[in-house]
């Protein structure tokens, strides 16, 4: 331990060491380093300890991640691109596996968001396609919505529900054997018969919702930041986190009841609860109904594109950071988005599908109803 | 400082290769990389997938402890590539990309981990830190290998987080500085100072093996 009582060395010889154990410094450098260490053999000590720690620590590794069974279980989850609009890949077939050895195989199909959007424009679509009975995962049911629609659906157990639109439901074949498991992906009311012996259970990306006897909502699209469950009548146990809505999820361990009227938010800093307000807001589409409560505008237009399968854009950044309050009921799209944009202080422009939102009020623009804003909608902004 | 990521790479066909038995494979370029993960290649996003799964894993371990916890979220950070790769920028380099998104998920968990139950991410931490056995007793050069990896898996626990954050990048998963600074959101500057940090606690709490 002499070497405890050299100066310590500076912050670039050490820098410089670091590296040469790493062997990332360049031939010039490294001879330096050596004609260093050969000048100073009083450092030897402490180097040969630097050294054995950055060797070892190099080793220290917890055991190797599974891999392999990863990869088919993502791959199982690979779906194709939403974004491709032209419907160019309408179906696409995924096969995983064959990297010598024993091999897995998996397949998944799944008809692209564009195409199902063009095909059943207004309509509800419910399809039941059988997926994932040749994987090793299991095998389930998938029905869909598309954007402008509501779909209601009874499951074979008698519970009802109605998915919202561009919303994702994945059924279990085996459904109903052990746990009454489903994957949601966008929102859903569900009406739930109760059996205590078989729980009914709501997976989410980030959240378990276990009913307790019940008609609950939940909202889990993509784009939203957080997830909403709403209950209207009896109880449920929401568990929150990244891996809450994974199968393999402990379940209820941070488990939180609601009560009729309560509505848990779960977001990426846990879950919390709201006693006694938001669930009308939250069941609002369930009626037919659209409804915002100081709500970002983001989220607004994320909520008119799923409504009036519109592809919106909002021009003027200033906009992105105002909240929006109004409720609408059979308003057409041009209705809402002419309340919405006065609240704002704004204008729209619409062409086909496209609507363009930016400041300024000059009533110009391709608005097909520059009159007054429906009496039924109150709309109002506040600023952030 | 990147080393540039177009290169030839040898790459064992299996676990443990016999000699013959090695493939040569073209690494991508990086920018093609994206470019054709963002075109939905899934061929692509499998070689990345197998690329960086266990590394990554290795990574996130050291917040949440429990490996089946971090293949969790590590398997999140690709599924969050997938499902928006559209709009997938990658900055600099995708390696920082990563481990700065599985860095973020990682300290989140840990983070709700702690509020729900503390006792259970304290056992969950054995997992990680290898042999948590006695400080050894005979302490000379001559020690064997074992006790000095437990004492140095000991030590780096003992370091500050971000500390022991920038020398396992850097050391365990060969990160280079730059790569680290965007991994962290920090400054270059800081990383070395971590760096030089980490070295001088982790020299002076295993003096006892010079």
């Amino acid at each position: 331990m002499n070497s405890s009582d050299l100066p310590p060395l500076s912050a670039s010889e050490l820098l410089r060491l670091e590296r040469y154990f790493a062997g990332s410094l360049l031939p010039g450098e490294r001879e330096a380093v050596e004609r260093w260490l050969a000048a100073h053999p009083e450092r030897a000590g402490e180097v040969a300890l630097h050294r054995r720690i950055a060797e070892t620590t190099a080793q220290l590794r917890p055991r190797p991640a599974g891999t392999d069974a990863a990869w088919s279980r993502v791959a199982g989850q690979l779906t194709p691109t939403q974004a491709s609009g032209a419907g160019s890949r309408a179906i696409s077939f995924y096969r995983s596996g064959g990297m010598g050895g024993a091999t897995r195989t998996g397949w998944v199909v799944r008809a692209g968001a564009g195409i199902a959007a063009t095909l059943v424009i207004g309509a509800s679509l419910s399809v039941g396609r059988v997926i994932g009975a040749r994987s090793g995962r299991q095998p389930f049911r998938e029905f869909a919505s598309a954007p402008r629609s509501r779909t209601t659906i009874t499951l074979h157990d008698g519970t009802q529900l109605m998915l919202g639109p561009a919303s994702h439901l994945r059924v279990p074949l085996d459904f109903g054997r052990g746990e009454r498991e489903v994957d949601l992906d966008g929102e859903a009311l569900f009406t739930v018969v109760h059996d205590a012996t078989h729980p009914f259970v709501v997976r989410t990306a980030h959240a378990t919702t276990r009913d307790i006897g019940t008609t609950f909502v939940v909202r889990a699209y993509a784009g939203d930041g957080d997830e909403r469950v709403g209950v209207t009548e009896g109880r449920v146990a929401v568990g929150g986190g990244p891996w809450a809505g994974q199968r393999s999820a402990q379940p209820a361990s941070t488990a939180t009841t609601l009560g009729a009227g309560d509505v848990a938010i779960v977001s990426d800093h846990g879950v919390a609860i709201a006693h006694g307000t938001g669930v009308a807001t939250l069941t609002a589409w369930t009626q037919g109904r659209l409804v915002f409560d100081k709500t970002p505008l983001p989220q607004v237009v994320a909520e008119l594109t799923r409504t009036f399968d519109l592809d919106i854009r909002v021009a003027d950044s200033a906009l992105v950071a105002r909240s929006i309050t109004a409720a609408f009921a059979d308003e057409s799209a041009d209705d809402v988005l002419d309340a919405i944009t006065r609240a704002l202080g704004a204008r729209y422009e619409r062409s086909g599908r496209v609507v363009v939102i930016r400041l300024g009020s000059a009533p110009t623009g391709g608005r097909q109803h520059p009159v007054a804003a429906p009496a039924l909608a109150t709309a109002t902004s506040h600023p952030q | 400082m990147t080393a540039p990521r177009s290169v030839l790479r040898l790459e064992p066909a299996s676990p443990t290769p016999p000699a013959a038995d090695v493939r040569l494979t073209v690494v991508d370029d990086e920018r093609n990389r994206v470019a054709r993960i963002r075109a939905g290649d899934t061929a692509a996003f499998e070689a990345l997938f197998r690329e960086y799964f266990d590394p990554l894993c290795g990574f996130v371990v050291g917040y949440v402890g429990a490996m089946a916890i971090a293949e969790e979220i590590v398997q999140e950070v690709f599924l969050r590539v997938w499902a928006n790769r559209a709009g997938w920028t990658v900055t600099d380099s995708v390696r920082s990309y990563l481990y700065g998104a599985a860095r973020n998920r990682a300290l989140n968990a840990r983070k709700r981990a702690h509020v729900a139950d503390r006792g259970h991410q304290a056992a969950a931490e054995a997992e990680w830190v290898p042999g948590m056995g006695q400080p050894p007793e005979s302490a000379d050069a001559g020690v064997r290998t074992a006790e000095f990896s437990d004492a140095l898996a000991r030590a780096l626990a003992r370091l500050p987080s971000r500390c022991r954050e920038t020398f396992l990048l850097r050391r365990q998963h060969g990160l280079s500085v730059n790569e680290i600074a965007r991994t962290m959101g920090v400054t270059a500057k800081c990383v070395e100072r971590q760096l030089t940090k980490a070295m001088h606690a982790l020299r002076a709490d295993l003096a006892d093996f010079a």
